[in-house]
């Protein structure tokens, strides 16, 4: 029996019923016809995708396919704990909605299901956020490298489900002292930035919105240092 | 590595450019050079790749968990692996073999990381799967590794060891202060334009 494929609605609907991410990655000025074809749209997400710890970002599901609209192209992805809707339009602007895979966790980890933090809304992984953020300004730094964007880029970053969300260490290694929990439904972070800025240190901004995130937490102390040394690690592929 | 993305290589579908299914085999004999050979092209390739060894492909062509031989599990011995790659890779491909237990089934795991600096020659031949002074890369059309076929393929890894020193030459002038990116702020921001683009989808 053939698995039925999910509807982009059906999908979005899905990412939006738990916490998710929007991302928005986008140059300043709008020219609808920035890039030349959607094929060349499909071939600047295929050849600038971010694959640092096995999943890519953004990731693109054959399952489903890239399909075409009037002027971009989407793919979306319901598979394990990943579920994912992008789209890129010639306009150059990227969106992306996924859900937060803590949230799917308990669904697809027989395992961790009996772990109270993969209840849906429970927690936010610590080592995760920054992974995500680093892939997300590391997928944005390569779009860069490739010239979309002219003088300046924006990128928009928003976690979606936060209130009543604590952070949640999963490294056995690990250990949180505190209950870092969020009192706001969502947090948002954007900024303009050139794309000499975004290539040189992007790896910064990552790390900045990070610990901007774990604040809305009410962890005021995140050890940076550590963050950099995970986020070093990670941009090596040496975890 | 977490056990959360070691699973999901395990659980993975179907092949990607990065990702290589095999079934359960055995560390020796021409095994050795086509794992190899898949080995040099993972390195080739944007942010490296993975070969899963233990999924069975089946009629239908979906591949299946079926997991490795006890026999063939223990002739993965990372040491070795390691020692036959490095005698034919120049410069030295950094990889990991990760031994894992999924469902009462035994799989390995290679993962290859990118080329640090310059794309990963073979330097020492083996019969007619390896052929020294190839590179070998992961086929744009269908999951294999071959020998560089054509202009797209050699230009797509020139640009990834180009973006690479782009990388590396900005953020170095950047963390010594020699060269500062603008940081004036923009005069115009087209936000409705993109909003009005993306409308049907809010």
């Amino acid at each position: 029996m053939t698995e039925a494929i999910p509807t982009v609605k059906e999908t979005v609907d899905k990412i939006k019923s738990r916490g998710f991410w929007e991302v928005i990655i986008r140059p300043l000025k709008f020219n609808k016809d920035r890039i030349k074809s959607l094929s060349e749209c499909i071939e600047l997400i295929l050849e600038n995708k971010v694959r640092l710890r096995g999943w890519d970002y953004p990731h693109t599901s054959n399952k489903y396919g890239i399909k075409s609209g009037t002027d971009w192209i989407e793919n979306l992805t319901d598979w394990s704990d990943h579920k994912e809707y992008w789209r890129m339009y010639r306009s150059g602007q990227f969106f992306h909605l996924f859900g937060c895979r803590e949230d799917w966790w308990g669904e697809v980890r027989i395992f961790w299901s009996q772990q109270s933090h993969t209840t849906p809304g429970y927690g936010l992984s610590i080592m995760s956020t920054l992974y995500t953020l680093t892939e997300i300004y590391e997928f944005a730094a390569r779009l860069a490298k490739r010239g979309i964007f002219d003088d300046f880029l924006r990128v928009s970053i928003t976690l979606n489900g936060t209130k009543n969300r604590r952070l949640v260490t999963l490294e056995i290694n690990r250990s949180l002292n505190d209950n870092y929990i969020c009192n706001i439904e969502n947090i948002p972070l954007s900024r303009i930035i050139s794309p000499e800025e975004i290539i040189g240190k992007g790896y910064v901004f990552a790390i900045d919105d990070t610990l901007n995130i774990f604040e809305r937490f009410n962890w005021f102390n995140a050890p940076r240092k550590v963050l950099e040394e995970e986020q070093d690690k990670f941009m090596k592929g040496n975890l | 590595m977490s056990e959360s993305e070691i699973e999901t290589m395990i659980k993975y579908p179907n092949e990607e450019r990065y990702l290589e299914f095999k079934r359960s085999i055995k560390w020796d004999g021409d095994i050795r050079a086509k794992i190899t050979k898949s080995i040099m092209a993972l390195a080739n390739l944007r942010d490296g790749g993975w070969v899963v060894i233990g999924k069975e492909e089946q009629q239908d062509r979906s591949f299946k968990l079926a997991g490795m031989t006890q026999e063939d599990y223990d002739s993965f011995d990372s040491d070795n692996v390691k020692a036959y790659v490095y005698e034919r890779a120049q410069p030295p491909v950094v990889f990991e073999v990760i031994k894992k237990e999924y469902d009462n089934k035994k799989f390995v795991l290679i993962r290859v990381k990118e080329f640090d600096d310059i794309p990963v020659i073979c330097k020492k031949g083996y019969d007619d799967i390896l052929h020294a002074g190839n590179i070998y890369v992961r086929s744009k059309n269908k999951p294999e590794s071959i020998a560089v076929p054509g202009d797209t393929e050699m230009r797509e890894i020139i640009e990834i060891a180009i973006d690479k020193g782009v990388s590396k030459f900005v953020q170095r002038l950047q963390r010594t202060g020699i060269w500062a990116p603008k940081v004036e702020t923009p005069t115009s921001d087209d936000e409705e334009e993109f909003k009005k683009q993306r409308a049907d989808l809010l």
